[in-house]
């Protein structure tokens, strides 16, 4: 297990996040341009999860579990809370979202372009984030 | 210059120059610090400012958050013959760019001077 524990629904914990979870990935041979776009990818998942998902409410908590498994990296966002998304979003190119003054929607496009599969699940009857990137054997 | 350093740990140096401003910013823009970003920005182009370099040899990071703010005022600057000019950004950084697609749309240069120039 790559990383297991909780985070606090506020904005101000994106960064901690950021870095622990980059030693992770460190520690477990992925360094370089790949480990900053996992942890951007993470990053934007976690700041779904917190602001709209939870409102930035700091009662909640949201969980990050992630594993590394034969090149296999499986990263799993628990109690993501509910947001809507217009899947179409994924689809528009950026001067749709330039000529609309557009802020959302451009992190879950940016998941997409850097993990190979994206998933949203309720497990359990909590809503869980999963994200899944094969990662080249040399680095690992 | 003017400088800005906020809570959420991004700074700011604000230097005037003809037509504009350099933007020096040190520190992660994220989902965090963008809301004051995005504030001191919509500032800056109300003050009349139309030419931004964005000196990013001290950016450490950015999310969609970040991205988003260029994205939401660029028509503001634009519209009026102004750019967006970013300098010195670490590749990470850069990268981020490029997997939108946004590398086209504003200009990219390694120095300052060259960013300068672009503007002149």
């Amino acid at each position: 297990m790559i990383a297991n524990y909780s985070v606090v629904c506020r904005r101000e914990e994106l960064k901690s996040v950021r870095d622990r979870f980059g030693a992770e990935l460190h520690a477990h041979g992925i360094s370089g341009l790949l480990r900053d776009q996992i942890v951007l990818a993470v990053d934007e998942a976690c700041a779904n999860a917190i602001i709209h998902g939870n409102d930035c409410d700091e009662n909640r908590v949201i969980r990050l579990e992630a594993e590394l498994r034969e090149g296999i990296l499986t990263v799993r966002i628990f109690d993501i809370g509910q947001f809507e998304f217009d899947p179409r979003l994924l689809e528009r190119d950026m001067d749709f979202f330039i000529r609309n003054k557009m802020k959302g929607g451009l992190g879950l496009k940016l998941i997409h372009a850097i993990m190979d599969e994206v998933r949203f699940d309720i497990l359990d009857g909590v809503c869980v984030c999963t994200m899944i990137k094969a990662v080249p054997a040399q680095v690992v | 210059m003017n400088t800005t350093n906020k809570p959420s740990g991004l700074h700011l140096n604000s230097e005037p120059i003809a037509g504009g401003v350099i933007l020096h910013i040190k520190g992660d823009l994220d989902a965090s610090s963008s809301l004051d970003f995005d504030i001191r920005l919509k500032e800056m182009i109300a003050e009349g400012h139309r030419n931004f370099i964005f000196d990013g040899e001290e950016l450490a990071y950015i999310a969609s958050a970040g991205l988003g703010v260029f994205i939401s005022n660029k028509d503001d600057v634009y519209d009026q013959g102004g750019q967006f000019v970013f300098c010195g950004l670490k590749e990470s950084v850069l990268n981020v760019f490029t997997l939108l697609g946004l590398t086209d749309l504003f200009s990219f240069v390694e120095t300052r001077e060259e960013a300068l120039q672009t503007i002149s």
